[in-house]
């Protein structure tokens, strides 16, 4: 049928679906922004248009619906190579991080502006409550209107930012995301974009069981249907054992999965797969697959699993490719698990049900215990959380001549070349990856769950391939933070000294070994070092068991163990009579502390102790305590109503010393300008700004001189990839390494020109070298090195490695009213103050962190997958998950910066994002035992929960 | 959607029911948003009605009634002068701004959602669904057992209705999510005793119920104690549990809700 609408201000005439969706059309009609996170539900309005001037989810919409009506898309409200005042607002305010959401939340701040002269915050949270965003936090946003109302009537008015380093030019000033534009224009940017009009759809049949073999599988039915390319199962999928988490080689975490096995370990366990020339038509094809399971008993706890006699995930035979015992009882494995080969060991049993194992600790426990007056001992639990990026994974893959090319949504570009060339059993150099913008991972896109499937199709049809999870994919098949038991025994003199302390981790990794060491010991390596005590012991022990598979989530372990020591601490204080504020003071870490228990945390290899070389967590704790006015009781007007405020301490590393390493090189340009190469991959974090500032910094350009072109395989130098907080401090120190090679061969060839001694020669504004005597132009200089009589293209590289670790630090304060009839919990202030040395961009850290903190609001206080007893998850929709909304933020929510100088940071950087994960749960559980004298200790703080603590239920 | 195949726009309402009778199940009538692109969406929807060229009433006060036309947005309602604040402020339960701006009255009425917000005090004000195909029905009646095949066309009012007092209350997870629980409540307060008091609730039953032994337990009273009021609100109730919440916290839930909003209004929202 054909429908008229006016698109942008220009009547269209056009041909729709009587079921077209309005969204898929906007999409064919090249609207880029229009785009899809919650598949029709309405819930995460990506899809955002104005439809007659009003906000509204097109995913909601029937094409048909659109006829006679008059649609804007940002497109529509964009200019080439200029932003609109909103638009530079955004980018200035920092708001823009992934960009999934961005040209929905401009359309809704846009029709804000037009109705509202002057909103208020109120105004603003409701113009924006139909547009979820993951990345930000949100509370930027209101920044964003007030400076986009003041640049309507004065368009150069400055973003009010915090500034730091005055020595530098670029470094610590608020400067413009290098990838803001095309985000904020709804441009090209992501995996869905690259698509070709010729690609074909994979879809896959996924499990009905938590734990079952696979005794008949039928696809000849399937294999017959209109428009079917490919059936995939376990029967003819290539025979590699190998794990889908993106670390480093050789990896940590046991390979104990094939791309399609014969037994199923989780309700959305890969079962088959089929390729076809659309969509619909895989879908209808997987409906005809005939299976039958020989159904198991699930594992859903760490208790089911570690209980005698329970059922065996992994019944495999056992194998180690280094180290191991000598001798390995594989005599009752079952062929139908597979393997399980452990790259080295890590002391996991899976027999058992044990993926992973570690203890170690410093000093001697039972002695510190028998010094202590008083003891506690408490355990908490943690439940299963979902990343929710905005853009599912996604990837895109197809052939060029001989060669796989990957588009993916990925944060290991690297990681994932190298294990699809050992699936597919071909060389790295015949595969291409390239990272397009993500739209959001937070860890989850640290797995190749999308990428090792669409590969193999793309590889054996030849033939272009789309594989796109769905929203209910991403809750099931995608990774999730590992649910956590975890008991921590603390003991102190009288006077609040600590005396020992022992952590006993028990993590639940579910089908999969991904990460199945290294984030549970990160939840002791991220939280027992915050607190200096002499004594000190740690048991880590990580059970397969058949819930959806855990993984990497913003963090990495860190924010369950410190929920669990932060508490503990708390609780301790309370024994003693102490103020916990007062207590951790007393004990904690400081600048120049040498952390003895890091000797035993080695993430799989022999670990070292590490000096504390910055640390403004003194002063974090000091200003968090004036904000919040520490001490003072707050009392509510409501007689129902109980108000009390919390303290936890935070931290995290700076990438992974002696494990990682990051590469960049530089190209001179004909006209003296530069091209910079980062093997970094930008998640929306803005690295891709931190790399070109830091090269500019070096270079003494402004960042309009350099391009970026960046986590691209064929183009760019490895890098291992966004995670363990390793952007800023590794990339970033690789651009400037980079920069740092450019500018002595710049001076080197100056010289030479100038006939001065390079101690004379200094870089200068605009583009030259400055000598005693004379100066020479950057372009004079590419252009000598560049002609028949040059010494060639000046090309640059750098790396970095260190063995050297820079520890972010910070503070978190909450004040909380808990209504006691309905047990709701209501954050009415949050602080966080975080010292990450030098804030390279302040306004991306800023957002950086109340983007972390809003992440881990929502699992404090409502995120949760809830499974049934057959573990099918109950609730897999944005909706039913409940995924924090702008109107959840705290009443007053401020993150502040604590600047510390790093000795070994790039321009004295560390990281900041992920520490701002770990003090939401903590700080919100302490508060409520300040104001209700209840102790949550088990995550989400749901009303419900609350008013069982209370003893109301 | 992949199954729908035809996209009707009938102009006239007799025309959109006649299709719909003889379609049956396999058509849908569409006034507003929609859930049909969802993958979660029912199966075997071919054809689509759309009631986008019908002339039904918008927004008005006659008669001695207040109006609120079936296509009309939450979003518009909240817009209008014509709409009293007690419909407003349930209107404000649903957050989310977007899903105001599609989200239409008979929509609201035809998903049939226990959180559906607007409900429990379109109950409360004893409102009247009127519609193409079939005679009109109180709103009880018609959440009973909507007409097959008919449309609503619109939602009546009393305006003597308006002037009773009332309250309306809520509780979801966060902003923007359903409600868990929804009530709302009107009464006359006659020299401090409570007459013709109307409790209705969502989330405790599909979709939205009226409390009646709760009525009867306050009617010609002085207001109760919230103790008392919570008491029978939770034993007026049989939640089913959900991801939201157990049948046990519901209940609770129902109780503090169901209390507020009749204390609410004897005390004077309005």
């Amino acid at each position: 049928m054909r429908i008229e609408l006016t698109l942008n201000g220009s009547p269209r005439c056009i041909e729709v679906g009587p079921g077209e969706s309005a969204r898929d059309l906007l999409r064919r009609l090249g609207m880029s922004s229009v785009r899809n996170g919650c598949d029709g539900e309405g819930s995460c309005g990506v899809c955002s248009i104005l439809l007659d001037g009003r906000l509204v989810n097109t995913c909601l919409l029937l094409a048909p619906q659109l006829e006679g009506r008059s649609v804007r898309t940002i497109e529509g409200l964009s200019e080439p190579r200029q932003l609109s005042p909103l638009q530079s607002a955004f980018i200035d305010t920092g708001v823009v991080q992934c960009g999934y959401c961005t040209p929905a939340m401009l359309l809704a701040a846009h029709e804000l502006l037009d109705r509202v002269d002057a909103p208020t915050r109120e105004e603003t949270v409701d113009a924006f409550s139909g547009v979820f965003c993951r990345c930000t936090g949100y509370e930027q946003f209101h920044d964003a209107i007030v400076l986009a109302r003041k640049r309507r009537s004065a368009p150069d008015t400055p973003v009010e930012l915090p500034e730091f380093r005055p020595d530098l030019r670029h470094v610590g000033k608020g400067r413009r995301k290098v990838d803001g534009s095309v985000l904020v224009r709804g441009g090209r940017a992501f995996v869905d974009d690259q698509i070709r009009d010729d690609c074909t759809h994979l879809v896959i049949l996924r499990s009905p069981h938590a734990h079952a073999y696979i005794t008949r599988i039928d696809t000849s039915a399937a294999e017959s249907m209109p428009g079917v390319i490919q059936v995939i199962t376990h029967l003819n999928c290539p025979d590699a054992h190998y794990t889908q988490a993106g670390q480093g080689f050789p990896e940590p975490s046991p390979y104990d999965m094939r791309m399609f096995g014969q037994k199923v370990r989780y309700v959305g366990d890969r079962v088959a797969a089929v390729v076809a020339e659309t969509e619909d038509q895989a879908r209808a094809a997987l409906a005809t697959i005939e299976v039958d399971y020989e159904k198991l008993e699930p594992v859903l706890s760490v208790d089911d699993a570690a209980r005698p006699g329970a059922p065996i995930v992994h019944n495999s035979a056992i194998e180690f490719v280094t180290g191991g015992p000598d001798h390995i009882d594989n005599s009752g494995a079952d062929p139908r698990d597979g393997k399980v080969i452990y790259p080295f060991p890590i002391h996991g049993d899976p027999h058992r049900n044990i993926a992973a194992f570690v203890d170690g600790g410093i000093g001697d426990v039972e002695v510190g215990f028998a010094e202590a007056d008083v003891i506690v001992e408490r355990t908490y639990e943690t439940k299963q959380v979902q990343c929710t990026p905005l853009e599912p994974h996604v990837t895109f893959a197809e052939l060029d001549g001989d060669r796989l090319i990957v588009h993916a949504s990925t944060q290991v570009p690297w990681h994932v070349r190298r294990v699809l060339a050992a699936v597919l059993g071909v060389q790295q150099n015949q595969i291409r990856v390239i990272k397009a913008r993500n739209g959001g991972a937070f860890g989850a896109k640290q797995d190749y769950v999308t990428e090792d499937v669409t590969a193999f199709a793309a590889w054996a049809t030849g033939r272009p391939v789309l594989h796109r999870f769905t929203r209910e994919e991403e809750f099931i098949a995608s990774r999730t933070r590992h649910p956590m038991r975890i008991t921590v025994k603390l003991g102190a003199k009288r006077d609040g000294t600590l005396t020992a302390m022992t952590m006993d981790v028990r993590a639940n990794t579910g089908p999969y070994g991904e990460h199945c060491l290294t984030v549970p010991m990160n939840a002791c390596s991220k939280s027992l070092p915050l607190f200096m005590c002499p004594n000190v012991h740690f048991d880590v022990t990580t059970y397969y068991s058949n819930i959806p598979p855990a993984g990497a989530y913003q963090g990495y372990g860190a924010p369950q163990g410190n929920y669990a020591m932060q508490m503990a601490a708390v609780e301790l204080a309370d024994e003693l009579g102490m103020d916990p504020l007062a207590f951790m003071n007393k004990n904690r870490v400081e600048e120049g502390s040498m952390l003895e228990i890091l000797k035993c945390l080695g993430e799989g290899r022999e670990g070292v102790p590490q000096e504390v070389f910055s640390c403004g967590l003194g002063r974090a704790l000091d200003r968090g305590a004036e904000l919040i006015e520490w001490g003072e009781r707050v009392e509510s007007d409501d007689p129902d109503v109980r108000i009390g405020k919390g303290v936890a301490m935070v931290q995290q590393g700076s990438g992974l010393p002696g494990l990682d390493s990051a590469n960049a090189a530089m190209l001179q340009n004909g006209d003296g300008t530069f091209i910079l190469l980062s093997g970094g991959t930008d998640l929306g974090t803005g690295l891709d700004t931190v790399t070109t500032k830091m090269a500019a910094e070096v270079l003494c350009v402004d960042m309009e001189h350099i391009a970026l072109v960046a986590a691209d395989t064929d183009v760019t130098p490895f890098d291992v990839g966004a995670y363990a907080s390793s952007g800023t401090y590794f990339s970033g120190g690789a651009a400037k390494a980079a920069a740092e090679d450019m500018k002595a061969q710049i001076l080197e060839v100056a010289a030479e020109l100038l006939g001065e001694p390079q101690a004379d020669l200094e870089l200068a504004l605009p583009l030259e070298v400055r000598g005693k005597t004379a100066s020479v132009s950057f372009r004079d200089i590419a252009l000598y090195t560049q002609s028949g009589v040059g010494r060639g293209q000046l090309v640059a590289t750098g790396s970095f490695t260190t063995d050297k670790a820079s520890f972010p630090y910070g503070a978190h304060f909450c004040q909380v009213a808990v209504h006691m009839r309905t047990g709701k919990v209501q954050i009415q202030k949050y602080y966080a103050l975080q010292d990450c040395g030098t804030p390279i961009n302040p306004e991306l850290a800023l957002g950086q962190v109340y983007g972390g903190v809003l992440r881990t609001i929502g699992p404090a206080l409502s995120e949760e997958m809830i499974l049934d007893e057959q573990g099918r998850c109950l609730n897999p929709t944005l909706l039913d998950y409940g995924v924090p909304r702008v109107g959840d933020l705290p009443t007053d929510f401020r993150a502040e910066l604590i600047e510390t100088n790093d000795p070994y940071g790039p321009y004295g950087c560390k990281s900041i994002a992920e520490m701002s994960c770990n003090g939401a749960a903590p700080v919100i559980a302490a508060a409520i035992h300040d104001a209700t004298g209840v102790w949550m200790r088990s995550w989400p703080f749901t009303p419900e929960k609350v008013l069982r603590a209370l003893g109301t239920l | 959607m992949a199954s729908v195949r035809h996209f009707h726009r009938p102009g006239t309402a007799d025309e959109a029911v006649s299709l719909k009778a003889m379609l049956g199940a396999r058509a849908a009538y569409l006034g507003g948003g929609t859930l049909l692109n969802s993958l979660r969406a029912p199966p075997g929807i071919e054809h689509i009605i759309s009631l986008d060229r019908l002339d039904l009433p918008h927004i008005e006060r006659t008669n001695g009634e207040l109006v609120l036309g079936a296509r009309c947005t939450l979003q518009e309602l909240l817009e209008s002068e014509l709409v009293p604040p007690q419909i407003d402020a349930a209107c404000r339960h649903v957050q989310n701004r977007s899903v105001r701006n599609v989200a239409t009255i008979g929509g609201h009425l035809g998903a049939r959602q226990p959180y559906a917000d607007l409900l429990p005090i379109l109950v409360a004000l004893e409102a009247t669904v009127h519609m193409a195909g079939a005679d009109p029905l109180p709103l009880p009646a018609w959440i009973e057992a909507p007409p097959t095949h008919a449309f609503v066309t619109a939602l009546h009012v009393s305006t003597a209705a308006l002037d009773r007092r009332w309250a309306v209350g809520c509780q979801g997870r966060g902003h923007g999510d359903h409600s868990t629980i929804t009530a709302a409540c009107t009464l006359r307060l006659e020299r401090g005793v409570i007459e013709d008091p109307i409790v209705a609730m969502g989330g405790v039953g599909c979709p939205v119920g009226r409390l009646r032994r709760v009525e009867e337990a306050i009617v010609s009273g002085v207001p109760p104690t919230r103790d008392a009021l919570e008491a029978w609100v939770c034993r007026s109730v049989d939640p089913a549990p959900t991801v939201r919440g157990t049948v046990e916290f519901k209940r609770h839930l129902a109780g503090v809700i169901g209390a507020n909003v009749v204390l609410d209004a004897c005390g004077g929202a309005r």
